[in-house]
């Protein structure tokens, strides 16, 4: 009686273990579904929950499905930071979506890793590649093939306080690096920055000075070039001024966005998708957007979000029908609008009916996507990145710039491509 | 034993008839029938063993396995090459595990001694008879219950060399000349995070060694009493040795806790500036989830879990010790 309650009980454990094994196999497994002509694309992106770009997507989607019966989404949120983990998790357990929309800088490593398609052939039929700007473009390339389709951009520019611009009696922004460095110290007071930037230990330190190091005619292969010397060397001779706070080494964009908007600082760099937030919740701030400052010549660096379909999908042809629409002018232009989003084709940059194209400050924008360049230095670029925030907070912690350069270009150097 | 000898006898009829069939010799019964009549303890213990085997031992494993094998995202699908102990050669040959080996032991170490000593300090304050004391002991806790998140950032601010409280008195107060950076300049901001997590770690070393003390037998202070000795001498005497066990393990699980250290790092300094914050752990995980380098990571992770199994061994030997005496 006794061993037979046992053996019940082993098998009922055994059982259920079993099943829960099943269960959650054949959910996660279901992205391929076609048993009713119906086709279930998953796609993962990380707009976060109610945000205008949100919006923006889901919108998207809604739109597609209205149009095609045969085509149904399911739509997974994955905040920023865990995307890569998480696709890394779905290459491991074989468990990828069908589409992604990803942060442009990673594009190549996970092109490289396999995870996204190969879609030369089908971006060759489609023939509308070249309406694309040059530097989104490239950072869905790897090796002369495409890997995804870029879907919105953004850029940085010199954000500035015009109210304290005339308390100052200063009339125009700052156009070259040493006006720059001299306006940043005349609006300096024992309250106000000059300037903000991010120098914290994350990505957004190498967005933030790699417009310096292009502007100055150097890059990544030759870090330790008198050139990216004196790039570098802007930032801590600002820092040093005074113009910059020292606290820039633990800032972030946001963070930078606060001193701007409460008056702490005169000027900042930041992208367009903090001009909605800066109207919303600063109606009295009276700013102006401007071009980057020029050094040899004029640069900023290209941010934004790509489309990808994954070598895994069983609907390829479906998940690239999809992209292709995505990309219509007609269907692009007014749902960027709604992102707070700039687009990279210039058949719809050029649009008049836009906002983009009657507001002021986004024109900024769009006019610096033109000299924007992509992070587009292969698969190492994330432990490429790492090196740069370390030689930044280096020289902002007032080390010797030609020592940190050297060291950090020799580091460099082995994992360009 | 004796108990477990009853059960076999008084199952032994039941299991004859089994046996009887099968024509086994006699030791192998009693063996089988103790299996069988343990049979439904292992039951109860088995979801607890399959948990820790699955969630824990596998993954402890495959750790130890990825930290001898070359993988990185390029290779996450497919072939994972062997390479021996290249990759802890290359973990130990770099300069940042050396020093991020040397914040993290430093970090440590500080963190515990202040914690235990201001927390035992706390414990034998708290250990009086005064109006108000339970609602300060638990007041004192709320540090212990605060997320980590709220905890590193409310600091961040603190430490803040613009707006920050911390600067702000001690310039009124005259000890500063001017305002200090404390998480922007290499030389403080292992110390401004150490700070911060013994401010954090007190209240749970002040609860355990409360509790430690609380449990203290009140006689042998009557019978020192009664003796003449003193309040010092009833301290070191009495108070000292009889809490060493209850202070060991509170050392033990503080050092591996303290090792182990992440959210804190990532929510202040994020290893920076430069690397005057980097530890262990952190180190790990930007290789991996960074720099996407998992056979590195792997070596780190096991290096980080060598170093603990150690400091565990030493404690069991400790603790047997201690037994025997």
């Amino acid at each position: 009686m006794k061993e037979k309650m046992y053996w019940g009980v082993i098998s009922f454990i055994l059982i259920s273990l079993f099943l829960v094994g099943c269960s959650s196999g054949s959910e996660t497994s279901g992205s391929g579904d076609e048993s009713d002509g119906v086709v279930t694309l998953e796609v993962w992106d990380y707009n976060s929950p109610d945000s205008p770009s949100e919006d923006q997507l889901l919108g998207l989607l809604e739109q597609y499905e209205e149009s095609n019966e045969n085509v149904k989404f399911k739509r997974t949120y994955i905040p920023f930071g865990d995307l890569k983990t998480k696709l890394l998790q779905g290459v491991a357990g074989n468990e990828l979506p069908d589409i992604v929309l990803i942060d442009n800088p990673d594009h190549q490593s996970f092109a490289e890793a396999g995870v996204f398609a190969d879609i030369t052939d089908e971006v060759n039929e489609w023939g509308e590649a070249d309406l694309y700007y040059e530097g989104p473009m490239a950072s869905v390339m790897l090796d002369g093939k495409y890997y995804g389709i870029p879907n919105d951009s953004n850029a940085l520019a010199l954000y500035y306080n015009k109210d304290l611009f005339n308390e100052a009696g200063i009339d125009n922004p700052p156009k070259t690096w040493d006006e720059l460095r001299e306006v940043a110290k005349e609006l300096t007071t024992s309250e106000t920055k000059g300037l903000a930037i991010a120098g914290a230990k994350i990505e957004e330190a190498t967005f933030q000075f790699l417009p310096y190091l292009w502007q100055s005619g150097a890059d990544l292969d030759n870090f330790d070039s008198p050139e990216a010397i004196s790039a570098m060397k802007l930032i801590q001779d600002m820092v040093n001024d005074g113009s910059i706070s020292e606290n820039v080494i633990n800032m972030d964009q946001n963070d930078a966005l606060v001193q701007f908007q409460t008056g702490k600082a005169a000027m900042m760099v930041n992208g367009p998708w903090q001009l909605p937030r800066l109207r919303e919740e600063s109606a009295d701030l009276n700013f102006e957007v401007a071009l980057m400052p020029e050094g040899k010549q004029a640069a900023s660096i290209l941010g934004g979000e790509n489309w990808a379909i994954t070598s895994t999908t069983e609907n390829k042809d479906e998940a690239w029908e999809f992209l292709k629409w995505t990309q219509q002018p007609d269907v692009m232009g007014p749902l960027h609008e709604l992102g707070g989003q700039l687009p990279n084709r210039s058949d719809v940059a050029e649009d008049e009916q836009y906002e983009w194209n009657e507001d002021k400050q986004m024109q900024v924008f769009v006019q610096q996507i033109q000299t924007a360049k992509p992070r587009a230095y292969g698969s190492n670029y994330p432990e490429i990145s790492t090196i740069v925030q370390e030689a930044i907070q280096r020289a902002l912690t007032d080390e010797d710039v030609e020592t940190v350069m050297k060291e950090s270009a020799e580091k460099i150097n082995p994992l360009l491509p | 034993m004796e108990a477990n000898a009853k059960v076999i006898t008084k199952d032994n009829s039941e299991s004859k008839r089994n046996l009887n069939l099968k024509n086994a010799p006699n030791p192998k019964k009693e063996k089988s029938s103790l299996i069988r009549n343990n049979a439904s303890k292992y039951i109860f213990i088995l979801p607890a063993f399959l948990f820790v085997l699955f969630f824990m031992l596998y993954p402890i494993f495959y750790n130890i396995v990825i930290s001898f094998q070359d993988v990185s995202i390029a290779n996450l699908r497919g072939e994972k090459p062997f390479v021996g102990l290249a990759n802890y050669v290359e973990v130990f040959q770099s300069e940042k595990f050396l020093i991020s080996l040397k914040n993290t032991t430093i970090y440590t170490v500080s963190s515990i001694v202040f914690q235990l000593g201001i927390g035992f300090l706390l414990a034998l304050f708290f250990n009086q008879k005064f109006p108000l004391r339970n609602f300060f002991r638990s007041i004192m806790l709320l540090a212990w219950l605060t997320p980590l998140v709220i905890t590193g950032n409310l600091f961040k601010w603190l430490y803040d060399v613009d707006y920050g409280v911390i600067n702000y008195i001690l310039v009124q107060i005259g000890i500063l000349s001017e305002p200090i950076n404390w998480l922007g300049q290499q030389s403080t901001a292992l110390i401004a995070i150490i700070i911060t997590n013994i401010w954090i770690g007190i209240p749970f070393n002040m609860i355990l060694l409360l509790s430690a003390l609380q449990a203290l037998p009140t006689d042998v202070y009557e019978a020192a009493k009664i003796d003449g000795a003193n309040k010092f001498q009833s301290f070191f005497k009495i108070t000292v040795p009889l809490l060493r066990p209850a202070v060991l393990v509170i050392l033990i699980l503080g050092i591996i806790y303290t090792f182990k250290v992440f959210d804190i790092i990532l929510i202040m300094t994020g290893g920076g500036p430069v690397n005057a914050t980097q530890v262990l752990p952190f180190y790990g995980y930007e290789l991996a989830f960074i720099n996407f380098d998992f056979g590195l990571s792997g070596a780190v992770a096991t290096i980080i879990l060598v170093i603990l199994l150690c400091i565990s061994l030493i404690y069991l030997y400790m603790v047997r010790k201690e037994e025997s005496m």
